[in-house]
């Protein structure tokens, strides 16, 4: 207190001392006690001689007027105004708290004689009305300060502790059987402040020192009464009384008989069982490895126990799981931050994901409120940061991850190790931060290692496990260690506590129930004195069930939470702002994609013509390897931004999952935040790539094919992400969703030199191939950019013509006039030479394949005995025939080919045929013909231009100028670079087919991820190998 | 680009040339590469004839082929051996003044190769023909001594 | 409700993208493109004649060792610069350097300058393909030379059968023009090469006569040539002959026919050639060719 509020106060005290029947002895001695409550002894001396001065001086005025009665009036609306004044002055620097006090300390005074003149009264009225207390308040204190009668006490702002309850109607009872008289406790329920007061003659300690009679004394937070005998009173049971159901809500947890036994065999928990309701706090204790942990979880409803129930309010927590998990909060030892973001921003984001309804407005009320509860409010624009590069403090962390779960209100929480790493002060403040919470009617269950003295205390109940699960105590904190020194036949069993400094030491606990026997040079054997299972038993045997009243209440409904796509909308929020806030996210993400399309294009152009000094796009060998890198790059990138984002999220969704959250939400948030940063990406590398390149007008189609494959890779990242459990694997996994997609391009080995075994060398493209996006989107840019250039453009359509009749013309119809008369020559030199079976079916084949050609209609060119084409009926005739029909097809695709080849000549001479023509000409020709793609696209680097591959031919020459034959509506399997692909009876361009194929994979892979089937995959072998090895053990 | 690509298996693959050769050309064209030795390959053909029918003429192909004069040719031809047929060359000059055969009628005997020097540019006329009209396949070489 | 129906959504969206992307249209286009011989005349050269008069070129093999036998000193100036062959867009451009090129690459090789020789080669590749008879020098047929060169001399066993076979395969396909483009393109490139290279003094005259001896071959190739004299490119290429045609006529040639005899050596028949063939040619003559003969071939490389 401030020695202007000091003075203020004496003032106060002395305005109100003096008014009618002037100052009494006792009076005197309670400012004079307040002062030595407040201050050192030659200090008080002053003060007191400043409110005697006050006094005096009143008096000496007031003596000169007393004389006239009429002039009394006058001076107590003078000393009105004077109390106003000083009100005012006081309402200036204090808080409404310490008003409270100042308030109970001003009826204290006038109770000391108990001297109640209106004169006084009104004074006090006054100062009240200034202070802000609402009547009720006033009156409520008044009651508490002056009335020492129960019957009289018997208001709801007031609670008595005493021996028998005397029908009181409204306020609040503890019994206490074994004290002497009464201790009444006041809430002033505004600023949630408790005042003490006793009446009567044991000695009852208040925190450790003892409290006179009649006097009032501030009952603060974590404060402990403890009478002569019996139990001790804790703030807690206090404010328990006056906060029952201040939401109508009344939540009893009760678990029997848990069991839990791990994958490996060794039991994990040993028949727990407890039965807690709201407003309590209550501390799970034990060794490392005896289970709290596991108890936690169990008792939370994230993992399931072998064997028993548990129940909130009647319902089961495993069987009820949805109306349940909405009531009950997880704060586990991680942090659950979101280290981007700030303080605020981490709460405001939960916020919104809990509740639907609230205004901004709202919510940023309410997120005030929480922050000053959690004493967080002053560094709310601080951003969290990871806990190696600190920010804001341990304790700070720790308030602020309890806080998230504060603003959902559970009823029921579960902390895990709330102090580990904390300093004892922040220990402090975050468990009466919890402590609180059991005051607003939560029931707090806390995992706790090695608490301190004064921590331990705040708990109403400790459970301790040991080694191996076993439950060896239920109960009152401050018994536990008279509880195992009574066991121990340990001297002062009694005492739980240190009597004078009123400490009790937790860990003595531990070292009862750990202490070992020792050899008889007093080393120890490593063995225990007491089983783990023996304590067990004497517990079991020792056990007082405290009946709790079990609540069978309905649970509340709590879908306050926002709809699916709102979710959406906070997730990516929450999202965007964490990733815009890390500048070197935001910077390498920006940065990557075109530094490396610089790397890439800029090392890779380069000028063909030694003796020349520009660039000529037609002339870069490497365009190819180009669109082969753009793919593998737009996989990288799009794996390595996605690749850690949900594994980074785990412990946030974990959380996330308490509060009923949609998963497609959040995980459509994830994937659209990615897929923008990718088309960002896209754009930057595509747009570099291709203009130092001088890859001209493909800019949209490059892109697309990139961001799809950036896309494809977001969602397989956000899989393996999901899936695996350490940042480690997951790079490590890496290469291996990598480096077969390159493989399997098609761009660095060919698929007609690959395994056999895996569908190389055939027709179509192997089927290993088809599952890889990567050549989904090479084949893609390649086809794209051989066909839709704009030199190509002018010619394609002719080209096509001209390669299939080129092929029928040169390769194809020559074998097959080669069969024919292989055979023919045979008959000749033996009679009856049968023809070779896989012959006569290729023959079968290609003839039907000719007679449904699509140029039947024009040349009119039908072989009509192909029902002749089989192994009986084949004979020297028919095979005359076929010679004769095979003549003509050949005659008419050599006419064409001819005919097509001259128009095509034609064309280009017509273009060439001026010399501004030609220029234009070669200027097309070289800014957008690549020669080596088209060697590459047209396959002459091929062994073979065809391949018969048993009873078929396969044109292997010119894969860009084949339109694929599908047999069946559904089939779209085609070759290596077909220009189109055939879907549903229509051809779709290779490009847009391929992008579609892509997407579908996204979208398979965004299925697999929605029902986390490769995590599931993961988990059933690490099971299996789990299980494996113990059947190996075994 | 790998030098050496092993198909992947040849029960399966064949592999076809549009080349006109006739089945027996080209196997037998590149043994007969190897008899050039130190001489300059300039042209070749691809022989392959039936057997004499009777009253027949005497199956033969001929080829026409300019000579400088000043250049020595060196002119050669080989025998497919699964064929009975053993193959004759005979060079005409363009007045069809027959200028050498290579087979020396007299002794039976055949001569496996020709040196040439021109002393007459032209063109030249090559026939090939097997001995006694038997069926044959053969390939006639014609490389520039150096 | 709503992310159960979202996953079919989409993938019937994706799948109406793709329909949605077919093209119907592009067959039509192309049927319009077919052979249709009411409309389109044939040219026509007796296939065998073609044969008869193209064979009349001599093989560059013949005129690069007549060369290296004068003592005539390798010159990369007279090649045709490989980087030319982006220029070459019309199968009139293309056939005729396709014969310019193989004898450059036949006079490369003879003179052993084996490191141009592949781009030489890849370029007459280019161009055959170009020309769509790439088949004549396919994948295979190049691997054959990369294994086989240290044996034989595989360039020109690949060039001299790869000319030939194409150029039969191009008479026979009825596609005679570009056959007759080839070889005409190979005897302009080495007569060219003839009549520019650096000789020693005492054997200009042997060459000279060589040169000479070019008149009988460019009759025939005019008598080819005359056949496509209306189609735009050949017009020039025939009138240019002509005018060449016009120099060869002041060189006389005579032949005297004797009985040659014959000499057995080990096993080979060593012919002796007792006729004669005389030429007649002034260095006038010769110089107006070669300046002839350079302009055309000017022309011919672009």
């Amino acid at each position: 207190m401030s020695e202007e509020i000091l003075k203020a106060l004496m003032q106060l005290f002395a305005l109100i001392a003096k008014q009618d029947v002037g100052i009494s002895e006792k009076e005197r001695n309670f400012v004079e006690n307040f002062l030595k409550q407040q201050l050192n002894e030659s200090t008080v001396k002053e003060y007191l001689a400043l409110f005697d001065g006050f006094i005096s001086s009143d008096r000496e005025k007031n003596s000169e007027n007393t004389i006239e009665s009429g002039e009394h009036r006058l001076t107590s609306v003078k000393d009105s105004v004077k109390t106003l004044g000083i009100a005012k002055k006081i309402n200036r620097t204090l808080t409404q708290k310490q008003k409270i006090v100042v308030l109970v300390r001003l009826f204290e005074l006038i109770n000391s004689d108990k001297n109640f003149t209106p004169q006084r009264m009104a004074m006090i009225d006054t100062a009240a009305d200034v202070f802000n207390i609402t009547r009720e308040e006033q009156l409520a204190i008044s009651t508490f300060v002056i009335q020492n009668d129960s019957n009289k006490a018997d208001i709801p702002e007031i609670l008595i502790i005493g021996c028998k309850n005397a029908f009181l109607e409204h306020s609040h009872f503890i019994h206490s059987p074994q004290l002497d008289g009464k201790i009444f406790i006041l809430r002033i329920k505004s600023v949630d402040l408790y005042f003490l007061k006793y009446k009567g003659d044991d000695e009852v300690l208040l925190n450790g020192l003892p409290v006179k009679s009649n006097r009032v004394y501030l009952f603060a937070n974590g404060s402990v009464i403890k009478p002569a005998k019996g139990k001790p009173v804790f703030y807690t049971d206090v404010a328990a009384r006056f906060i029952t159901d201040p939401t109508g809500l009344h939540i009893t947890l009760r678990a029997e008989n848990i069991y839990l036994t791990f994958p490996n065999g060794t039991v994990g928990l040993q028949d727990i069982n407890l039965e807690e309701t709201t407003g309590k706090m209550m501390a799970i204790m034990g060794s490392s490895g005896s289970g709290k942990t596991t108890l936690l979880n169990i008792l939370s409803g994230i993992q399931t126990p072998a064997r028993g129930n548990v129940f909130v309010n009647g319902k089961d927590l495993y069987e009820q799981k949805d109306l349940i998990k909405g009531i009950i909060g997880y704060i586990p030892q991680d942090d659950l931050l979101i280290e981007e973001l700030t303080v605020w921003e981490n709460l405001y984001y939960s916020t919104k994901l809990v509740y639907k309804n609230l205004s901004s407005e709202q919510i940023t009320e309410k997120l005030e409120k929480v922050l000053i509860s959690l004493g967080l409010f002053h560094i709310k624009d601080l951003k969290v940061g990871n806990p190696l590069d600190k920010r804001i403090s341990g304790g700070q962390r720790k308030r602020l991850n309890i806080g998230l779960e504060l603003i959902r209100e559970p009823s029921v929480l579960f902390v895990d190790e709330p102090t580990s790493g904390l300093s004892s002060r922040d220990s402090e403040n975050v468990m009466e931060l919890l402590k609180e919470l059991t005051i607003k009617g939560k029931l707090v269950f806390v995992v706790i290692h090695q608490p301190s003295s004064e921590i331990f205390k705040m708990f109403d109940k400790v459970l301790i496990l040991d080694e191996g699960g076993y439950q060896i105590y239920y109960g009152n904190p401050v018994e536990a260690p008279i509880y195992f020194k009574r066991i121990d036949n340990q001297i002062n069993s009694d005492i739980g506590e240190c009597p004078r400094c009123g400490n009790v030491n937790p860990e003595s606990i531990f070292s009862i129930v750990e202490s070992q026997i020792v050899d008889e040079y007093g080393r120890s054997t490593g063995k225990r004195k007491v089983q783990p299972w023996e304590w067990a038993n004497f517990f079991k045997k020792t056990q007082k069930t405290e009946l709790i009243k079990e609540s069978f209440r309905e649970l509340p409904d709590t879908s306050a939470k926002p709809g699916w796509l709102k979710q959406i909308s906070v997730f990516f929020g929450r999202d965007l702002k964490s990733k815009l806030s890390n500048r070197q996210y935001i910077l390498l993400n920006l940065f990557e994609a075109p530094v490396l399309a610089m790397l890439l294009a800029f090392v890779i152009r380069y000028i063909e013509d030694p003796s020349s000094g520009s660039y000529i796009f037609r002339e870069n060998d490497n365009i190819m390897p180009y669109l082969f890198m753009c793919t593998i790059v737009a996989l990288f990138i799009g794996l390595i931004v996605s690749a850690e984002e949900i594994f980074k999220d785990r412990k946030i969704l974990k959380r996330e999952s308490f509060l009923n959250l949609s998963r497609s939400s959040y995980l459509y948030s994830k994937v659209s935040i990615l897929f923008i940063i990718s088309a960002i990406q896209a754009l930057l590398f595509v747009w570099v790539g291709n203009s130092i390149l001088e890859i001209e007008g493909m800019f949209f189609e490059y892109w697309l094919v990139f961001f799809s494959v950036a896309a494809f890779a977001n969602v397989l990242g956000l899989n393996i992400s999901s899936a695996f459990n350490s940042a480690v694997t997951i790079y490590i996994l890496i290469p291996f969703l990598i480096i077969p997609q390159m493989v399997l391009t098609g761009a660095m080995f060919s698929f007609d030199k690959i395994n056999r075994g895996l569908g190389g060398g055939s027709e179509k493209v192997p089927v290993i191939a088809e599952i890889m996006p990567s050549r989904w989107a090479f084949e893609a840019l390649a086809v794209n950019q051989f066909v839709n250039n704009e030199y190509e453009k002018q010619f394609y359509t002719m080209r096509q013509l001209e390669s299939v009749f080129n092929y029928k013309n040169v390769y194809y119809i020559p074998e097959l006039k080669g069969i024919i008369e292989q055979y023919i020559s045979n008959t000749n030199r033996a009679e009856k030479f049968p023809i070779d079976p896989l012959d006569i079916e290729l023959l079968y084949h290609e003839v039907q394949k000719e007679n449904n050609s699509e140029y039947v209609s024009f040349h009119n060119i039908v072989f009509n005995d192909s029902d002749k084409l089989n192994i009986n009926d084949f004979n020297l005739e028919v095979a005359n025939d076929l010679k004769l029909y095979l003549d003509d097809l050949h005659e008419f695709y050599r006419q064409n080919f001819n005919s097509i080849n001259r128009r095509i000549d034609n064309l280009i001479s017509e273009k060439t045929s001026s010399p501004e023509g030609r220029q234009s000409y070669q200027s097309i020709y070289d800014m957008h013909y690549n020669t080596y793609l088209a060697r590459f696209a047209k396959n002459t680097m091929a062994p073979l231009p065809m391949v018969r591959l048993n009873n078929k031919l396969i044109q292997k020459i010119d894969p860009i100028y084949l339109n694929p034959q599908n047999n069946s509506y559904l089939d779209f399997r085609a070759h290596f670079l077909a220009p189109v692909k055939n879907f549903m009876g229509g051809q779709v361009p290779t490009l847009y087919f391929n992008v579609g194929v892509i997407w579908i994979f996204t979208i398979l892979a965004f299925a697999t991820l929605y029902f986390n089937a490769l995590k599931r995959l993961v988990d059933y072998f690490e099971e299996y190998s789990i299980l494996k090895r113990k059947n190996n053990k075994n | 680009m790998k030098k050496h690509y092993i198909l992947l298996s040849l029960i399966f693959l064949f592999a076809f040339s549009g080349m006109s050769f006739s089945q027996c050309g080209e196997p037998l064209l590149n043994i007969c590469h190897g008899k050039i030795e130190n001489a300059r390959f300039l042209r070749s053909w691809p022989i392959q004839l039936p057997k004499q029918a009777r009253g027949e003429t005497l199956p033969q192909v001929s080829f026409k082929m300019p000579l400088t004069s000043g250049n020595t040719y060196k002119i050669f031809a080989c025998n497919d051996g699964d064929l009975p047929g053993k193959v004759i060359i005979s060079i005409r000059n363009q007045n069809d003044d027959l200028v050498v055969t290579s087979f020396v009628i007299e002794q039976a005997r055949h001569i496996p190769v020709i040196m040439f020097p021109v002393a007459m540019s032209g063109i030249y006329t090559f026939s090939f023909y097997f001995e006694n009209g038997e069926e044959g396949c053969a390939v006639g070489v014609v490389a520039i001594a150096e | 409700m709503k992310k159960k129906t979202t996953l079919p959504l989409i993938l019937a969206l994706v799948a109406g993208l793709i329909i949605s992307g077919c093209q119907q249209n592009k067959r039509q286009e192309a049927t319009d493109l077919l052979y249709d011989s009411k409309k389109e005349g044939e040219l026509f050269l007796h296939m065998d004649m073609v044969k008869e008069m193209i064979s009349s070129v001599s093989n560059p093999v013949e005129m690069s060792s007549l060369l290296q036998k004068a003592g005539v000193i390798y010159s990369q100036d007279l090649l045709n610069p490989a980087g030319n062959i982006d220029d070459y867009n019309t199968n009139f451009q293309r056939a005729l350097n396709l014969g310019v090129y193989g004898t450059n690459l036949v006079y490369m090789n003879i003179y052993d300058r084996t490191l141009s020789t592949l781009r030489y080669l890849s370029n007459v590749r280019q161009l055959a393909a170009d020309l769509r008879i790439e088949q004549f020098f396919d994948y295979e047929t190049l691997n054959r030379l990369s294994e086989s060169s240290r044996n034989i001399d595989s360039v020109l066993f690949i060039t001299n059968t790869g000319f030939d076979n194409m150029s039969r395969y191009l008479i026979e396909q009825d596609r005679s023009n570009i056959a007759i483009l080839i070889s005409t393109g190979t005897w302009i490139e080495s007569l060219y090469i003839a009549t520019h290279v650096q000789t020693i003094p005492g054997n200009r005259d042997y060459i000279n006569m060589r040169i000479g001896e070019q008149k009988k071959v460019l009759d025939n190739l005019l008598l080819l040539l005359y056949a496509y004299r209306e189609e735009p490119d050949f017009n020039w290429l025939f009138e240019d002959l002509m005018d060449l045609k016009k120099i060869f006529e002041d060189v006389k040639i005579s032949y005297v026919y004797a009985e040659p005899t014959m000499q057995e050596l080990n096993g080979v028949l060593i012919v002796i050639d007792n006729s004669m063939s005389e030429v007649i040619i002034s260095d006038n003559t010769i110089e107006k060719i070669a300046n002839k003969v350079a302009e055309i071939r000017t022309r011919v490389i672009g």
